[in-house]
């Protein structure tokens, strides 16, 4: 459905006033007062002058032409995969866009077990948290021993706060391969429900040793998960290693973007500014790595280029309708716009669909904001 | 395998809350001129531009390109008016800095523009390959919604802002009323009605119990009861038609269809039953919320492209109960009449009953 909102502007300026009635009207209403005329239009001089370099990101014209004319369902699901895992490598949403593309050319009647991991694994990173679980409800059934199923379960369900969906999903996991990725999702819940901090500490302690037991000959992936599990629990827990840890995870693959923000965000708290504009610096793309390098570069006396840029990002995706990136919006208000009660409206909103650590922390900080902010009217 | 699945499976939690920014295409609309920025990084998924291979996209290479392009906008990005299509000429102007990088900038002139009708503008580029994609849309309008033209970008304009995608790649531009817009869907919502057979056969089972009372109750107040369920229905499936319209809440159409089917047999079997008007009031509440998802999913394609969304939604509504109560006004005369039989008592209302409840149910069993 188009939506159209009318609003009145009261000059005519480039910049972009977002005025949050989705949470009033619901988020398919989001109003949003827009530049009227759009960016400058240039004319380079040149013909010789380079408008734009294609990299791997931008998907060449034969595969596209390949990926239409791609008849059976085999063809269809390989191309989603391939898509998929061009996203993970690139964070690039169009990716998706190529993924679902492909799996609306599979027949109802072809639907596979492969089709419906792909498609929650899709789903799961659109935020439809509910389709992506429903898929991987038909994808155990027919597939009932399937790890990639309950990884991905204990995933939804543990970053939306879904207790007990996160415990079945972690005792199944653990009945079809008790190991490091079992471990890690027992005492990841361990920590996350525990009251005392010494029960966080006996869960750091725990899937400790077990990455001991494993030892470095274990596989890979599985050691970078579990030492990113670790490295969540050590935040909980307030260990001065968790930094440690993430570097650990970032150095087994420099292209985790996840735990380069964990990381940048721990030393921004650290206030470590140089260290967290190293780290993001060549990742301005990622909007929450974006965010954590414009509030150390403001500390740092500068940052108005990536600021605006941000902006006008951010209201483009209000505009759009479809702000996925809520925490990373949410510190933006917070930290550099210094709109609490803004930015608690929308670590609130995030809070609704994702419940991990940085995200009880950034609602924790909002509502103190807010608090201090009404205090010292 | 494993690894590489587990790469599919984002080892690490959120992932798309790191992604950086969607596909999107952006048309300013005036009432001289439309301008459309395309990324040059999605013109590059639709064409090759880069001839020589190197991988770096020359202003030269895209000036070459542009004849080529121009023939797929023309297919993908149409205005019409109520005489049909309306020509447009498309020209690439230059370049635009968004906030992920480099658009061409492409500056569309269309004689209709200038005319004071009702203009629509369809977008489809792009869809086809990236059902992602959108148009973010602002549209500058003046006093009664007429476009402004972009030398007269004053300080106190209206700017009305849309998104097209797949589901609702058409907009609505130009001289707008609230009056046409509630005559235009006040029709749709009575035509709608007169259509859908379901709906009519659901109605029809909420009139059958009260032909029972012919003799012991007036025919005013007969009709009476017979507006009020069917308030009640119109009620009920308005929240949720609203709700489903607006983005706030749905449900998928399969469940809706049959659940709607089902509600049928479930009526008329209470037929059957002798239920008393108070229950019937309460099934049409409670019925009328699915029919009201029913009824969304038909409005979704006309109500994206209707710039005045609330009164569009709320005169499709009038026009299903004014048709709700034409149809009353048609057929409760003829059954109260008819009830007066005892052919009608013994055999006709039980026959009409067992044959809603046999259609609901063929009816659910086709859309299961």
């Amino acid at each position: 459905m188009a939506r159209v909102n009318t609003l009145r502007f009261t000059n005519n300026t480039r910049a972009i006033l977002p005025l949050l009635m989705g949470f009033i009207l619901g988020p398919g209403l989001s109003l949003v007062a827009s530049a009227l005329t759009g960016p400058a239009v240039t004319h380079p001089t040149r013909d010789e002058q380079t408008v734009f370099t294609i990299t791997k990101q931008a998907t060449p014209q034969n595969t596209l032409q390949n990926s239409l004319l791609a008849t059976t369902p085999e063809q269809h699901i390989a191309r989603a995969k391939q898509a998929l895992l061009d996203f993970q490598r690139s964070a690039n949403p169009r990716f998706l866009g190529n993924a679902q593309r492909e799996l609306a050319g599979v027949l109802a009647a072809d639907y596979s077990a492969d089709f419906y991991l792909y498609r929650a694994s899709l789903r799961q990173s659109l935020h439809q948290f509910s389709a992506a679980s429903a898929d991987l409800a038909v994808l155990g059934k027919l597939q009932p021993n399937n790890f990639h199923a309950h990884m991905m379960r204990f995933t939804i369900a543990f970053v939306s706060g879904d207790e007990a969906g996160a415990e079945l999903a972690c005792q199944t996991l653990a009945k079809v391969n008790d190991d490091l990725y079992a471990a890690s999702c027992r005492q990841l819940l361990r920590a996350a429900h525990a009251e005392e901090l010494g029960e966080i500490e006996a869960a750091y302690r725990t899937l400790k040793t077990a990455m001991a037991k494993a030892g470095p000959l274990a596989d890979r992936q599985a050691l970078s998960w579990a030492s990113g599990s670790l490295a969540d629990i050590a935040e909980r827990a307030g260990r001065d290693d968790a930094a440690q840890l993430w570097q650990l995870v970032l150095s087994m693959n420099p292209d985790d973007v996840y735990a380069r923000a964990r990381l940048a965000a721990l030393k921004l708290a650290a206030n470590d500014d140089a260290a967290v504009l190293i780290l993001t610096k060549a990742y301005l793309a990622v909007d929450s790595l974006a965010v954590l390098n414009a509030i150390a570069a403001r500390r740092q006396g500068g940052g108005e280029q990536i600021i605006s840029l941000l902006r006008e990002r951010f209201n483009e995706a209000l505009w759009r309708g479809e702000v996925l990136h809520k925490r990373a919006y949410a510190q933006f208000l917070l930290d550099i716009e210094s709109k609490p009660a803004a930015a608690l409206m929308w670590a609130k909103n995030n809070w609704q669909e994702q419940r991990e650590w940085p995200d009880t922390q950034l609602l924790a900080r909002a509502k103190r904001a807010v608090a201090q902010a009404e205090n010292s009217q | 395998m494993i690894r590489l699945l587990l790469l599919v499976f984002s080892l690490w939690f959120s992932l798309s809350a790191h992604a950086h920014k969607a596909s999107d295409s952006f048309i300013y609309v005036y009432a001289d001129k439309i301008r459309l920025d395309i990324a040059l990084e999605d013109m590059q998924r639709l064409q090759r531009f880069d001839l020589n291979g190197d991988s770096l996209l020359t202003w030269g290479e895209l000036l070459a390109g542009e004849s080529q392009f121009r023939a797929l906008l023309r297919e993908t990005v149409r205005l019409s008016h109520r005489y049909g299509d309306c020509p447009i000429l498309f020209r690439l102007d230059g370049l635009s800095e968004h906030s992920d990088g480099s658009y061409a900038a492409w500056s569309l002139d269309a004689a209709c523009l200038h005319e004071t009708d009702e203009l629509t503008l369809s977008y489809s580029l792009l869809f086809d390959i990236d059902p992602l994609h959108r148009a973010l849309v602002a549209v500058n309008v003046g006093e009664g919604k007429t476009l402004l033209s972009s030398d007269l970008v004053q300080r106190d304009e209206q700017v009305q802002l849309s998104v097209l995608s797949p589901a609702s790649p058409q907009l609505v531009l130009g001289n707008v009323t609230a009056w046409t817009t509630a005559l235009k869907f006040t029709k749709e919502g009575a035509i709608h009605l007169a259509l859908g057979y379901d709906h009519l056969m659901f109605l029809l089972a909420l009139l059958l119990p009260v032909t029972r009372q012919r003799g012991k109750t007036p025919l005013r107040t007969v009709f009476a009861e017979v507006v009020g369920i069917v308030t009640m229905f119109t009620l009920a499936h308005s929240l949720t038609l609203v709700s489903a319209s607006l983005g706030w809440f749905s449900l998928p159409s399969r469940p809706v269809e049959i659940g709607i089917a089902l509600s049928i047999s479930l009526a008329a079997l209470l037929v059957l039953l002798n239920v008393s008007v108070v229950f019937q009031r309460r099934l049409a509440m409670t019925v009328g919320l699915l029919h009201g998802f029913g009824f969304a999913g038909v409005l979704a394609g006309m109500l994206s492209a209707s710039p005045m969304k609330l009164v569009a939604l709320g005169s499709f509504n009038l026009g299903i109960e004014l048709a709700q109560l034409a149809v009353v006004v048609a057929v409760l005369p003829l059954l109260y009449y008819l009830a007066a039989r005892p052919f009608y008592q013994r055999q006709l209302l039980p026959l009409m009953a067992i044959g809603l409840v046999a259609s609901g149910v063929f009816m659910a069993w086709q859309r299961f």
